[in-house]
């Protein structure tokens, strides 16, 4: 599903708790950066903090339960890119989006997990996350885009 | 996620295919590093060419293979580096950590004998 305001293209999916539904993602975002014009580095960047909200989602907030969806939305302007995602989850609390980034002095380092919001955060300008107006936890990612701006 | 094993002498080639993405794929692929390790063959090279995608996760279930067979003794090592790939191993640091080479001849060429 598709709408356009003020200059802000809008795409949504209603996806099933299903690791095979992100290609449909995948593919999106591959035909958006070319459509757009954004370089390859953006465009791999993008997807990178992309599939990790959505994958996020759909397992550690909805643990892979297939009655329970995954929302997502993008809003493309030419220079802005913002990707909202909301699922059925607890969520996690706001502190974890300030928490240091790890150091590979840290002996925790090469701990199995714990990357997910640190590579969000790093990549993209913004990340906020909130509960919507049905309770659902959403985080949103935006992020300024060069490509696409001088055409 | 997909894994095929083959021997290059004394290195085996794990070939990763499709989404790595972790939930039981992790579990799979760390028993057959192990099972690798136990049997002798701490030489341990990631030809990650056939690779769609990885997310954190994922990554998290390389580190382990990583991490197994440095503590066993052996090396393990990457090739066939998308740039995606790429840019989410720079920007998680791991970029410091893993052994990567352009392609698996470089890759195989570089273990020590």
């Amino acid at each position: 599903m598709s709408s356009k305001n003020n200059g802000v293209d809008v795409l949504r999916w209603d996806l099933p708790s299903d690791f095979r539904w992100l290609g449909v993602i995948n593919a999106a975002l591959q035909e958006i950066g070319q459509a757009l014009d954004w370089d390859q580095a953006e465009l791999n960047q993008i997807s990178i903090a992309s599939i990790e909200a959505v994958s996020n989602a759909i397992e550690h907030g909805n643990r892979f339960r297939s009655e329970l969806r995954v929302g997502v939305e993008l809003a493309l302007s030419e220079t802005r890119f913002c990707i909202t995602v909301s699922d059925g989850g607890p969520g996690f609390p706001p502190e974890r989006l300030r928490a240091p980034a790890p150091s590979p002095e840290d002996p925790a380092f090469l701990g199995a997990r714990g990357r997910g919001i640190f590579i969000m955060r790093e990549i993209m300008d913004a990340v906020r996350t909130r509960r919507d107006e049905s309770g659902r936890f959403t985080i949103e990612l935006e992020k300024a885009v060069s490509g696409g701006a001088d055409h | 996620m997909k894994v095929k094993t083959r021997e290059a002498g004394q290195v085996v080639v794990f070939e990763i295919s499709g989404q790595v993405m972790g939930g039981p794929d992790a579990d799979t692929f760390h028993e057959l590093v192990k099972r690798h390790i136990n049997e002798g063959k701490k030489q341990i090279l990631i030809n990650l060419g056939k690779v769609s995608w990885i997310n954190s996760t994922g990554l998290g279930i390389l580190i382990a293979g990583y991490t197994s067979v440095q503590d066993a003794g052996g090396q393990f090592k990457m090739a066939n580096i998308s740039g995606r790939i790429e840019s989410i191993l720079m920007v998680t640091k791991l970029a410091g950590i893993f052994e990567t080479y352009e392609t698996e001849e470089e890759a195989l060429a570089s273990f020590s004998s």
